[in-house]
């Protein structure tokens, strides 16, 4: 599909964008690109075509786009920090993730919030590579590529965020039973 | 290594399975216009870019607007020095690479009006001069190409006496250009005319001349390099046409005008 893309049949490329369009945005929201996923999302498949002829035929479209994406949620957050308070950064990404209307599932409303509320409260770095990894369920090796590190750093990197994940889960706790208190 | 705590329940979920179920949970979407608008982003991307894109393009069109001052300074017949961006042509002296046996461009396949305009993301104009082409191709998602055969055009009413290549094909070529070059012409001994369309600057290559498609690496398509003469290149906001085998000029110049 992709060799005909780059071919010339640049309608073949709606295709992509649909079948990648949500997943690009949540990669986006997820990394801080806020108000400005859609923006992001747009220009990083524009970007995609044009680089498309560099991909190589075999390799996996997903984790090649998302890196795309990545890269310009990464400079719109960048963007964005000279005027916003990391304060209301957290905020932003909080209320994006979580939405108006999020779909109930194996969480409770208060765990969601919990861990929405902790995720926003790690460093970017750990909060990337959690979210590639499990909230969109990305391999070892396709956040790999999509952050363009080594899959034993994938490995590493992982373990030590989800260790500060759980710390900060547990402060939030004890936060909550004091003010209970 | 394991993803699991050690010291969590049974019926507990892991952190890795409830971050899992959190993403599963997310609502976010992507616009209901995404293809639209992504590919109106493709077909012209200068005009709703991020910053540093833009400021790239400005820079495409500074040097193609230092080229065009060069060429207006020039005496009006003159041949040109060195390479001279117009529109979507880079036009250079002397000879270039030998002719294809069967010039072909990448991808280029048969298609139809609204067809052309779907992958080119441009609205396709047709010459009313000429009436409707023989046949429509569209190549590398960025070429269409109008064909008439040399001899059958009744429909070039606009000028009368003309030529029209007695024999030869007439093709038009429409492209947005001002993102890059997508021909090299080589003008080998020959000369470029400044003309003008309806207000629209032109160049008007009386003479033998090769034509190469670049690629949008910038690469020659050495498959594509053809000879042609009699041709007009004109440019209209982000579109460039190439008219090839209609002459004289004052006959190419009523086709070019009577663009719909």
């Amino acid at each position: 599909m992709i060799a005909r893309v780059v071919a010339g049949e640049r309608d073949l490329y709606r295709v992509l964008v649909a079948r990648y369009g949500t997943l690009a945005k949540r990669t986006a929201v997820l990394c801080g690109a806020a108000a400005d996923a859609d923006d992001v999302v747009q220009d990083a498949f524009v970007a995609a075509y044009g680089a498309l002829h560099r991909f190589r035929s075999g390799e996996p479209f997903r984790p090649w786009l998302l890196r795309i994406v990545v890269n310009r949620s990464r400079n719109a957050v960048r963007g964005r920090q000279r005027a916003q308070a990391l304060a209301d950064r957290a905020a932003a990404w909080h209320t994006e993730v979580l939405g108006e209307d999020p779909v109930a599932g194996a969480l409770t409303a208060e765990r969601r919030e919990a861990l929405v509320r902790a995720m926003s409260g790690l460093r970017a770095a750990d909060r990337e590579i959690l979210a590639l990894r499990y909230l969109l369920d990305l391999s070892e090796a396709e956040t790999a590529v999509a952050l363009k590190v080594p899959k034993g750093t994938v490995k590493s990197r992982t373990a030590r965020a989800l260790e500060r994940l759980r710390g900060s889960l547990a402060d939030q706790a004890v936060g909550v039973g004091a003010g209970d208190d | 290594m394991t993803e699991l705590p050690e010291d969590r329940l049974p019926d507990e979920l892991s952190l890795p399975d409830e971050l899992r179920a959190l993403g599963r949970g997310l609502t976010v979407r992507a616009n209901e216009d995404l293809a639209d608008r992504v590919l109106a982003g493709i077909a012209a991307a200068p005009a709703r870019t991020r910053w540093w894109r833009r400021w790239l393009a400005g820079l495409v069109v500074l040097v193609a607007a230092i080229g065009v001052t060069a060429a207006v300074s020039a005496p009006v017949r003159a041949g040109i020095a060195h390479a001279l961006r117009f529109g979507g042509v880079e036009v250079r002296p002397g000879p270039g690479p030998s002719p294809a046996a069967s010039p072909a461009l990448p991808g280029e396949h048969p298609t139809d009006l609204p067809g052309a305009a779907r992958v080119v993301g441009f609205p396709v104009k047709v010459p009313a001069a000429l009436g409707p082409p023989r046949s429509v191709t569209v190549a590398d998602g960025r070429v269409v190409s109008l064909l008439y055969r040399g001899t059958a055009s009744p429909g070039a009413t606009a000028s009368p006496g003309s030529t029209a290549s007695p024999g030869g094909t007439v093709r038009l070529d429409e492209f947005v250009g001002n993102l890059g070059p997508l021909w090299d012409k080589y003008l080998g001994g020959g000369m470029a005319q400044r003309v003008d369309v309806d207000g629209h600057e032109a160049l008007w290559f009386e003479d033998d001349v090769t034509l190469v498609y670049v690629d949008p690496n910038g690469g020659e398509v050495l498959d594509s390099a053809r000879d042609t003469s009699g041709t007009l290149v004109w440019t209209e906001g982000t579109v460039t046409y190439r008219l090839d085998g209609v002459r004289p000029l004052s006959a190419a110049l009523a086709v070019a005008r009577s663009m719909r």
